[in-house]
């Protein structure tokens, strides 16, 4: 439990600094998306051009993100990146996990390790990756390798993208369980130079899968009994 | 054969009824076996069923497993994540060869086949496939049975998670034979499976071909719901029918069992049964016939002994050895036999003895004359029938049983007084009969006298003394006879002589028998002669001193017998009248008289005629009315008939004779008196007498002189009968000179030969005529 804290204080203050941050600037421009429907779920918010051209990719650095493995979970189990950054998969758990991913985005597998692995993983396709691990069936966690830079994963449903030039946007909301064909929605919005823009949208997300599938048995006894 | 029949009839009945018992019980036990067993086994086959539904689930689960153990192997996940279709394949092959499944296919999330192996391409067009895909894409999992192109398959769907649902693989086993007998080897049932669909087809089963052959069409045309029997290759298979999959029965089990096998055990207990049943009636049968011949096997011997008994044969002892009713029975036959000799023995004795006495009765002495008869061989030897004179005075005057013990001492006095051998009977009455054997007439008559001494004792009763007296006739064998009858009716002749004559002793005289035979010929040839007109009447004519005419006609019986010739009217007349046969002659005298008047009455001849009556005929008291009848059916006058009664007939019963005549008369007959004294009647009777003619016997007339003592009685009993106011006719008028002194003496009516002999009918008609062509008148002739 040290490593996991509270999740709803965490989010309390997270609200406090986005407060504090928005009504600083709130003169200046810049948008703030806000997305209903996702309840307590985290959302990843990309933003692209109005003709879907990707912004800020080339002129940053890679950068090596953490997806933790913790108590036979994924930490955290939903991550945004930025095409060409990297992964690190260290093993926090006192057992071996085999963490793989079949997607196309990218495949790989990570044999049974302990501790930190020698080297990152590097994503250099963009695409959707879905981590599970050989061992244990009910691990799963999911990278959006994006190909943009801006975008920002919210837990509270609100996502702001301040000092943005004055313009057209798109907006793309991910997330595994959202209803549609592939998880990804795209909304249009515009900038103005002068005030800060508002983007409010609803989405909607699968019951999440349970916790732990039942046994077989009972599925198909449930399977039976079924009209 | 009555004892056979007797004992066929219970053993038959035996058998039968054990027999009826048996086939009913094993028709029953039969039917209750059959049904038992039918309700067992449709119970057998209902938990077969259920173990069979539970199984095949069972089966679906270990199926899910074990794919679901492949779908998690992570080389399968990352073939089939690779995308790789010849790759998928490959690993589909190799794992369908792993879980034993006949295929295998790998179908995206979104319900297209990635990859098959081993698989019909037709199997993907099919709904049940649809519906797999379908179900498996809701439920995450499916289960169920298709059949495709002949084959049914047990078709498993589970996810490919890598760890997001990537994939669902799909395998299928087969449904088959094989299935089928592991199957039945789990329930101990035939199990088939047919597929579902317009024409069904058996996709695996453990029914004999034939059977298996037959099923298809079968439950098309006989529906199975719940348990019933269905008919296969001649045979009877109790069936239950459960669909592999409830939500399009494409495929279903045929759960089946053999009622003929069932019952095979049961066969072998039927033929048992029948075979003990068959030897349960045969030693019934043998038991009756060994009860029924130990109770028909005395009972014929006493059949044999009731036999022996009914033939007269009352010596043999019956030996039935039984305790039982039927040994009660045959002693009781036992004693009853010697009852039964005994008393025959006395009915036998009693039969040829005389009960008073003791002696031999008529019977015996017969056989024993016979035996006599027998022994003399031709040597004379004497006969007597001895007869207790006045006997009925005897019992009169004594009484009857004074007249026993004279006759017991009289059997007594025989039986001392003669030789042990001589036989001493008593024919019935007051008669007994000896035989004395080797016994000549004058030997036996020097006998018979001393026992006549011996018998003559008086017996002495109660202080009274009674002197029997006999009569004996006497016969000689062979001189009287050489058989038992003739020697018996001689000696009982010579007895009847010996009354009538008043002799004690006689013995037979020579033709006695004749006369006696004579005596029975007039008696029984009577009605005979009457017919054959043997009898005739002839008439002799009464002539009136007073006007010399024929007024009446006396009418005389005349008999011509074939054998003996002329019968003396007295003869015939006292023997008919003896023997009470005399008024049968009598009818006959008069209808014949009536008819004769009434002829010559029609020929103008006006006489009428005289008819005697008998003393029996006056004590027939119908006589009057027949008489009236008679005369009137013939339209005559009363006083044409004149019935003539003899005066000894009147005095045997004065006063009955007085009754009859007096209603005669007052009937308007003219009666007569006659043959006048010989009767000796008082003149007291005579004047009592309702008559209107004396007839003077012949025996005062025949004689008559002026000078002889008949001429006083014949004046004087004119006389008499004059003042009495009576006619008088005499008889036996022969002479004229007679005549003359009749008339003299004031007679009226004159008969005899002077005047005419009794004559036919026709020869008095033709004197009548001569006598009324002379003028009417009887002349006398001089003589």
């Amino acid at each position: 439990m040290s490593h996991f804290p509270n999740t709803r204080r965490v989010r309390s203050i997270a609200c406090l600094c986005a407060g504090l941050l928005s009504w600083q600037f709130a003169a200046a421009r810049g948008l703030e998306v806000v997305v209903d429907g996702a309840g307590d779920a985290a959302v990843v918010v990309a933003l692209y051009a109005a003709d879907g051209a990707a912004l800020g990719v080339a002129a940053r650095d890679r950068t090596t993100h953490v997806v933790d493995q913790v108590n036979k979970r994924f930490v955290p189990a939903l991550t945004a990146i930025t095409v060409g950054d990297a992964v690190s998969f260290p093993n926090s758990d006192d057992i071996r996990h085999h963490v793989y991913s079949f997607s196309p985005a990218k495949t790989f597998e990570l044999p049974l390790y302990h501790g930190v692995p020698t080297a990152p993983v590097d994503f250099d396709v963009a695409g959707k990756v879905v981590l599970g691990c050989n061992i244990h069936d009910s691990m799963a966690a999911t990278i959006y390798v994006l190909d943009t830079a801006v975008h920002t994963l919210t837990i509270d449903g609100i996502a702001r993208f301040p000092d943005l030039a004055a313009g057209d946007y798109r907006v793309v909301i991910h997330h595994p369980r959202q209803v549609n064909d592939d998880g990804a929605r795209r909304f249009a919005v515009h900038v103005d130079a002068d005030a800060p823009a508002r983007l409010d949208i609803g989405i909607s997300l699968a019951s999440p899968p349970a916790p732990e599938l039942s046994a077989l048995e009972a599925r198909f006894k449930a399977l039976r009994d079924e009209p | 054969m009555r004892g056979r029949s007797l004992n066929t009839k219970i053993v038959t009945l035996l058998i039968a009824a054990l027999g009826a018992c048996q086939v009913v019980t094993l028709v029953a036990v039969l039917v209750a076996t059959h049904r038992s067993v039918r309700a067992d086994l449709e119970r057998e086959l209902q938990t077969a069923d259920t173990a069979f539904a539970q199984l095949f689930e069972q089966r679906y689960l270990q199926q899910l497993e074990s794919v679901d153990v492949l779908a998690a192997d992570f080389g399968f996940k990352r073939a089939a994540a690779s995308g790789d279709a010849p790759t998928i394949a490959s690993a589909l092959g190799n794992h369908a060869a792993r879980a034993e499944a006949a295929l295998a296919v790998l179908v995206d999330p979104a319900g297209a086949v990635i990859a098959a192996s081993g698989a019909d391409p037709a199997l993907f067009d099919s709904p049940g496939w649809q519906g797999l895909v379908q179900n498996a894409r809701e439920h995450d999992i499916d289960a169920r049975t298709l059949a495709v192109g002949g084959r049914a398959y047990q078709l498993v769907a589970v996810p490919v998670q890598a760890p997001q649902r990537i994939a669902w693989l799909v395998m299928g086993f087969h449904v088959d034979d094989a299935l089928a007998r592991r199957f039945r080897d789990l329930t101990g049932r035939e199990i088939s499976f047919v597929s579902g669909g317009e024409v069904p087809a058996v996709v695996g089963s453990t029914l004999p071909p034939a059977a298996r052959g037959d099923l298809p069409a079968t439950l098309v045309t006989a529906p199975v719901d719940g348990t019933r029997a269905l008919y296969l290759d001649g045979d009877d298979w109790l069936t239950r029918v459960r669909p592999l999959d409830a939500r399009d029965g494409a495929v279903i089990a045929v759960l089946q069992e053999s009622l003929s096998r069932a019952l095979a055990p049961y066969h072998e207990l039927s033929l048992r049964l029948a075979l003990l049943f068959v030897v349960a009636l045969g030693a019934a049968s043998a038991a009756g016939i060994a009860v029924t011949r130990g109770i028909t096997r005395p009972l014929r011997s006493l059949m044999n002994a009731a036999a022996r008994i009914g033939e007269g044969h009352y010596g043999t002892p019956i030996a039935v050895e039984a305790d039982d009713e039927v040994g009660r029975l045959a002693a009781t036959l036992d004693s009853m036999q010697s009852e039964i000799g005994e008393r025959e023995n006395r009915i036998i004795h009693q039969a040829h003895h005389d009960e008073l006495t003791g002696l031999p009765n008529r019977r015996l002495a017969v056989e024993r004359l016979h035996g006599a008869i027998a022994r003399a061989a031709g040597r004379p030897f004497t006969v007597a029938q001895i007869d207790l004179a006045r006997f009925k005075h005897i019992n009169d005057t004594f009484g009857h049983h004074v007249g026993d013990v004279v006759l017991e001492e009289t059997a007594r006095r025989l039986v001392g007084a003669l030789r042990p051998g001589d036989t001493v009977a008593r024919l019935g009455g007051d008669d007994f009969f000896v035989i004395l054997e080797d016994c000549v007439l004058e030997a036996g008559l020097a006998v018979i006298e001393s026992l006549r001494t011996i018998l003559g004792q008086a017996v002495s009763l109660d202080g009274m003394q009674v002197s029997p007296d006999f009569r004996i006739g006497i016969a000689t064998c062979p001189e009287h006879g050489d058989d038992p009858a003739a020697l018996m009716r001689r000696a009982e002749i010579a007895l009847y002589d010996a009354k009538d004559s008043h002799r004690r002793t006689v013995v037979y005289a020579s033709g006695r028998d004749d006369d006696h035979l004579r005596q029975l010929a007039i008696v029984s040839d009577l009605p005979g002669a009457l017919e054959r007109g043997e009898v005739s009447l002839h008439y002799q004519p009464k002539i009136s001193f007073v006007d010399g005419r024929a007024h009446h006609a006396e009418a005389l019986v005349r008999w011509t017998h074939p054998e003996f010739g002329f019968m003396p009217p007295d003869e015939f007349i006292q023997v008919l009248e003896e023997s009470g046969n005399i008024g049968l002659l009598t009818e006959w005298v008069i209808t014949t008289a009536i008819a004769q008047i009434r002829a010559w009455a029609d020929d103008g001849l006006d006489i009428g005629v005289g008819i005697n009556l008998s003393a029996m005929d006056l004590l027939d008291l119908e006589l009057p009315e027949r008489l009236v009848a008679h005369v009137e059916a013939a339209g005559l006058r009363r006083r044409q008939l004149i019935l003539e009664i003899t005066e000894s007939a009147v005095m045997r019963d004065p006063q009955t004779a007085v009754d009859v005549l007096g209603r005669l008369r007052e009937a308007g007959f003219r009666l007569a008196i006659d043959d006048f004294g010989t009767g000796y009647s008082s003149l007291a009777q005579l004047k009592r007498l309702p008559v209107d003619e004396l007839k003077i016997d012949k025996s005062f007339v025949l004689n008559l002189r002026e000078d002889g003592d008949d001429a006083t009685i014949v004046r004087s009993t004119i006389d008499l009968a004059h003042s009495m106011g009576l006619a008088v006719t005499a008889e036996g008028v022969e002479t004229a000179a007679c005549y003359a002194l009749l008339q003299s003496y004031g007679c009226d009516v004159a008969q005899g030969y002077l005047i005419a002999r009794p004559l036919p009918a026709a020869d008095l008609e033709a004197w009548l005529r001569a006598m009324n062509a002379r003028g009417g008148a009887f002349l006398v002739r001089a003589a």
